[in-house]
């Protein structure tokens, strides 16, 4: 039996890329402006929404990153900002990854910001050669054309290799 | 298997899109981006772009990571030297030394504070003096420690540069026209003794001077009944820094003779000198530029002495 979102209690369920549903309250989902939109366009009437980019390990990430910020938009600043910096710590360089890649497609831009400024910060100090493994980026430059573009900024690669 | 087709940029986004790559880029600090322009030839590419370049800075200021310029001189040579301190690291690292091979030139020896034409965005306009006629005057960049030096314009309605009594500058950007603009204010004598004022504005990406109208700049300067009657004149401050407001530059400006201070300024986008704020009072008043709205700290000439200012009004 289909139900609309609005008879149902006010919740919808996702799903992950690996089959796994959540049922999430409309509040929570908002936070995601894809989800926004797809609410408001009505075109969500299927039961469940399904997120065929998103596990469901990170997904659950995701939401509960929603839910403390549905629940909490209104109250003190210093409590999300703690709340964000112990929700990202120790996380590894792939859950990162996954985490902007799904805050990205869903549209949660503060979970965007802290996750892709967490990376940022992590490979701030770290030399062009670490970060090319970490980004799975192949060097097509040539030894020679390597050496003049660090020519080019001798002065920042002080006591880097 | 389309891989050989693909561009550069694609290529190197294979396992995370370019838009996340620039999304977080863009929180980088400018040294770690010079730097990684070594990783591959799309990144070099992106870093280039004024859209990066845009999105930087757009990032950064949201970030609040401010980073000091520091000028002080070489006791022996005389010469300007330059440090960077970066604050949002708690002040842990240290002053940065900057090596600009200009700032050893001898026409920047005894250097002072007037040789700052302006500061916008993090780009420096200075010279070895910005309240007098005729220096060199360089557009630097200290995070990325890029310089280059503005050509000299025409000014072939000048005789004499002896005769030039004045100058005052204004650098930012005027976003409508997204540019980084110079306005050079000067105020000199004709052969005839008669003061006169003319105008000029560099434009930085095309790295060319246009002379602005003398109807448009005689505000700064005339016979104007509006303020303080007949005989009277506007000047801008020497000391006082321009500040730029959505595409408007402000001076303190005094008049002469009565010696009531004003806010003069100049729109980019009409090359209009319509608006002419005056601060109330008699009073002396320096003018900071405060995010998206104009500060007027107001000194009453009598507390000038030690500097404390009474007051602060946001208009």
């Amino acid at each position: 039996m289909a139900s609309s979102i609005e008879n149902n209690n006010e919740k919808l369920t996702l799903k992950s890329s690996d089959g796994e549903e959540f049922l999430v309250e409309k509040h929570v989902a908002l936070q995601s402006t894809l989800l926004q939109n797809m609410l408001d366009s009505d075109c969500s009437s299927a039961d469940v929404i399904p997120l065929p980019k998103i596990d469901a390990r990170t997904l659950a990430l995701v939401l509960g990153y929603c839910k403390k910020h549905a629940d909490a938009s209104s109250s003190k600043q210093g409590e999300l900002n703690s709340f964000d910096s112990e929700f990202l710590k120790d996380m590894d360089m792939g859950a990162l990854f996954n985490l902007v890649l799904a805050a990205n497609f869903m549209e949660i831009k503060g979970l965007l910001d802290i996750a892709a400024q967490k990376i940022a910060d992590t490979i701030k100090d770290k030399p062009h050669q670490e970060v090319r493994e970490i980004f799975h980026v192949e060097n097509d430059y040539t030894p020679e054309e390597e050496a003049a573009v660090r020519e080019e900024n001798r002065w920042a690669f002080e006591g880097f290799p | 298997m389309e891989e050989g087709s693909q561009s550069a940029v694609a290529r190197a986004t294979f396992h995370l899109p370019f838009e996340i790559a620039i999304e977080i880029l863009s929180r980088l600090p400018v040294k770690s981006l010079l730097r990684f322009k070594s990783v591959c030839k799309s990144w070099y590419a992106l870093i280039k772009t004024p859209d990066f370049i845009s999105k930087h800075l757009l990032t950064q200021s949201a970030l609040n990571s401010t980073s000091l310029l520091v000028t002080t001189y070489n006791y022996e040579t005389q010469n300007p030297v330059m440090s960077l301190i970066h604050t949002d690291d708690g002040f842990n690292n240290g002053p940065i030394s900057l090596v600009f091979p200009f700032l050893n030139r001898t026409s920047f020896r005894g250097w002072d504070h007037r040789g700052i034409g302006g500061i916008c965005n993090g780009l420096v306009c200075m010279s070895p003096s910005c309240s007098r006629f005729g220096y060199p005057l360089i557009l630097c960049n200290p995070s990325t420690r890029q310089f280059r030096e503005i050509p000299n314009s025409e000014w072939h309605w000048l005789d004499d540069p002896e005769n030039v009594m004045g100058v005052s500058f204004g650098f930012g950007f005027h976003s409508s026209a997204n540019d980084y603009k110079l306005i050079r204010i000067v105020l000199y004598s004709t052969p005839t003794m008669k003061d006169n004022i003319r105008a000029d504005l560099y434009v930085m990406s095309t790295d060319t001077w246009a002379e602005i109208g003398d109807d448009k700049v005689s505000v700064f300067f005339g016979e104007m009944n509006d303020f303080g009657g007949f005989g009277s004149h506007v000047q801008i401050v020497e000391s006082s820094a321009s500040t730029v407001l959505k595409g408007v530059f402000y001076w303190l400006a005094c008049v002469i003779p009565t010696g009531e201070a004003i806010v003069v300024s100049f729109d980019m986008d009409s090359f209009d000198d319509t608006d002419v704020a005056t601060i109330a009072g008699k009073l002396i008043a320096c003018i900071a530029n405060g995010g998206s709205r104009l500060c007027k700290m107001v000194f009453p000439a009598m507390t000038l002495q030690n500097g404390v200012p009474c007051s602060i009004s946001l208009s």
